[in-house]
């Protein structure tokens, strides 16, 4: 009797101890390998965090409490641990019973004691002789399923590694580098396969989402995010109503003389998708066209470029499409994670939504069943001369190529309806110049020059998006570019190109932490949890993008004894 | 006949024979590859010529520094001058008789060796920041990388390069004389000659 009194108490006391700290530290699965059912409720873990994005839905939302408004001025550094490689940082680690696994520029991967910082194995991928890429060699993380870890590369390979060991189990060739295909995000995995996109849109590559067997390496399926027949509906202005000055009459012209131009259309996908798994739907946003900026030899709306794409999980099949900007010429496409969230519709009724944020500087608001967009929100960022033309000398038009939004993922904090985005004010003149398909280089069909005469600056934005309307926004030096996560705590994290990390109250963004890491803390910092105490971590390795200064440091940070 | 008269003279010496069959071989023609390497070697005599020892030591002002480039890139410019894509008199005529593999164990060759130090005296035409800016306003760094060491594939290290190399090499691109990197001919064309001067000197200086 007395033993089976202890068998219970201590399990209680350790359950008891770990939410009084962490709150709602919640503990699924055996802890020793990454179930489905873990990888499906990640949501609500306050242990680990086991995907890019923190979970399907990719709120980036941690639901652990320990570390919080009233004590975040007490956040020390616990530990660092520097890479090998000195270059451009933009992962998002994974944690996964006290282990952190996390990516360098140049597929290089680490595992780490996430307690401790200590280094238990490092894998460098040996890159093929030919990698063809946009914008740095970067990595943005791993997948893990079971055992096993998964990561794409700049060879446009997908590698499967043993998470206990680092060592390789198998690789699969995912296209032709020569062609400018490349592998910079990080995959998805979800009931035995491993999703993922592709990089290329600035080479003229046909772009596609894949779904791998997680065992074996095999195709499952594959959807081509260009469909043969890429012309569309003739869309004359963008998701907002404004007249994007395209001639129609022109374009048809082209169409007929030149055909379809599917094959080299681009529409790359850099993100993570957002899973639904009960519904069998993934959604992931399509990138621009290729060339970017030329579009007199892409005549159509060049579908699904620049759009929401939603396509079944068991198969690939296309269920719906939204397009933000048919026939871009600005390169200011779609590229930040879409989220999943409950939303309010016009009607005010509340439904399943997908939440995405634009380059063009506003978060879109979609219904989640059939794509449509419910509403967008205000401009985050000056917009200015939308839409007009580029030209050989150069016009001047707000935002610039980079956003808006960049690569960059939003968080969201449900309970306040609010998702946070972290924004980049670049003003930049547009050059076309026409040039034919270039068989794998670089393939711009002009340049983007930023102005350097003009400021540059930043902002972290909170919007309702169930209005629309902006909550608050703060400033920055500099333009942004990483990531965001809001926590339980009431709080909500980024950092900055030149070094700052700091924690922001996610009502109304007072500044209640910040931290200088030396180098840019330019990706998304994520959470966990380990014997009870909660850590927030982030990685500062400066951009290769914005040019922010570079570093290689993964840093843990927990509250002070 | 023949086999019948090789029984005798192996039963009479032995030792012979093994060293016919030696002989055989190791005195084989060379293999596939082996002889790819041989002319992979002639033609480094060749490339050197110009390029200097090693491909780090030209002997003219124009020509570039091809050591510890990237054997994606080099390939790649030497696919564009056989093809004629990139034009250059000299080196087409040179480049047309290349084949692949020649081509790829040429690149491979240049890109495993070092880069040299090359101390140039330049002293810049404009000052340092509004230089940076130019680069700056061009998002340079994306692709070349920090401190323009190239992204170790498809795009070039410029920093130290040759001085007149890299201005005459900016200033075909604004002119569309170089047209085998149509995005670099585009994002060249709004710079004036002054400020590609000065970028040059500014890379040939690091």
């Amino acid at each position: 009797m007395k033993n089976i009194k202890f068998y219970l108490a201590v399990p209680l006391v350790a359950f008891f101890a770990i939410l009084g700290t962490a709150n709602a530290a919640t503990l699924y699965g055996d802890m020793q390998t990454v179930t489905q059912d873990m990888l499906t409720r990640s949501a609500g873990d306050g242990n680990n965090f086991l995907h890019t994005n923190g979970n399907y839905e990719q709120t980036r939302y941690f639901p652990a409490a320990q570390i919080n408004k009233s004590n975040v001025h007490k956040l020390r550094p616990a530990w660092i641990h520097q890479a090998e490689i000195i270059e451009s940082m933009e992962t998002s680690p994974l944690i996964v019973n006290g282990v952190m696994y996390y990516t360098t520029s140049f597929n290089h991967v680490y595992a780490v004691d996430a307690k401790t910082g200590e280094e238990l194995w490092h894998f460098k991928h040996k890159m093929g002789p030919i990698t063809t890429y946009c914008c740095g060699p970067n990595n943005r993380g791993v997948a893990a399923l079971g055992n096993m870890l998964y990561m794409g590369t700049l060879d446009a390979k997908l590698v499967a590694l043993d998470a206990k060991t680092g060592k390789k189990v198998w690789e699969t060739q995912i296209a032709d580098p020569e062609l400018g295909y490349s592998e910079t995000m990080a995959p998805t995995a979800v009931d035995g396969k491993i999703l993922i996109g592709t990089n290329g849109g600035e080479y003229g590559i046909r772009g596609f989402v894949k779904a791998f067997d997680a065992e074996t390496g095999d195709v499952v399926w594959t959807f081509n995010t260009i469909p043969e027949n890429s012309v569309g509906v003739w869309a004359t202005h963008d998701a907002t109503g404004r007249d994007m000055l395209r001639d129609i009459k022109a374009e048809k012209k082209a169409l007929r003389e030149l055909g379809d131009p599917y094959k080299t259309l681009g529409g790359g996908v850099w993100q993570n998708p957002a899973v639904d798994v009960a519904a069998d739907r993934i959604y992931f946003v399509v990138g621009n066209p290729s060339p970017d900026l030329d579009g007199t030899i892409r005549p159509g709306d060049n579908l699904y470029t620049d759009s929401l794409v939603s396509v079944k999980l068991s198969t690939g099949e296309y269920v719906c499409h939204f397009q933000y900007i048919a026939h871009d010429v600005w390169d200011l496409d779609a590229v930040s994670p879409p989220v999943l969230t409950d939303v309010m519709n016009d009607k005010g009724m509340m439904v399943k939504g997908v939440l995405h944020g634009g380059k063009s500087g506003h978060i879109y608001v979609h219904n989640a069943d059939d794509c449509s967009m419910i509403r967008f929100s205000e401009a985050m960022v000056p917009q200015e001369d939308m839409w007009v033309l580029p030209t050989p000398e150069g016009k001047r038009m707000l935002p610039g190529a980079n956003g808006g939004v960049e690569w960059s993922p939003l968080t969201i904090d449900a309970a306040l309806g609010l998702t946070y985005a972290i924004n980049l004010h670049q003003p930049m003149t547009y050059h076309v110049e026409s040039s034919p398909y270039p068989g794998g280089k670089l393939w711009l069909g002009g340049a983007f020059k930023t102005i350097p005469a003009e400021e540059q600056w930043g902002n972290i934005t909170a919007v309702d998006y169930h209005t629309g309307a902006i909550k608050w926004k703060v400033k920055t030096e500099q333009p942004m570019i990483g990531g965001i996560m809001a926590t339980a705590g009431g709080l909500v994290f980024t950092g900055q190109g030149n070094g700052t990390f700091a924690a922001y109250d996610a009502e109304n963004g007072n500044e209640l932490w910040a931290f200088q890491a030396g180098a840019g803390v330019n990706a998304p910092p994520v959470s966990y949890t380990v014997g009870g105490v909660q850590y927030i971590a982030v990685a500062a390795g400066g951009n290769v993008q914005l040019n922010f200064k570079r570093g290689n440091s993964m840093i843990a940070f927990t509250l002070a004894e | 006949m023949f086999l019948k008269n090789l029984q005798v003279y192996i039963s009479k010496s032995p030792c012979a024979f093994l060293i016919m069959i030696a002989l055989f071989l190791f005195s084989h023609k060379h293999t596939f590859s082996e002889e790819i390497s041989l002319i992979v070697q002639e033609q480094i005599e060749v490339c050197n010529s110009c390029h200097g020892v090693n491909g780090a030591e030209p002997i003219d002002e124009n020509i570039p520094i091809l050591a510890g480039q990237s054997f994606y890139y080099l390939y790649v410019q030497l696919k564009d001058l056989h093809s004629g894509l990139r034009k250059n008199e000299v080196m087409n005529i040179i480049a047309s008789d290349l084949n692949k593999e020649l081509m790829k164990g040429l690149a491979k060759h240049y890109s495993e060796k070092k880069w040299p130090r090359n101390a140039q005296e330049i002293k810049l035409s404009q000052d340092e920041d509004t230089i940076l800016a130019s680069f700056d306003s061009g998002q340079c760094t994306v692709c070349h990388m920090g401190q323009f060491e190239g992204n170790r594939s498809d795009v070039p290290k410029l920093s130290n390069q040759k001085l007149s190399y890299l201005q005459k090499t900016m200033l075909d691109m604004k002119n569309k004389i170089r047209m085998n990197a149509p995005a670099m001919s585009s994002l060249m064309s709004p710079y004036t000659e002054e400020e590609i001067k000065a970028m040059a000197e500014y890379l040939a200086s690091l």
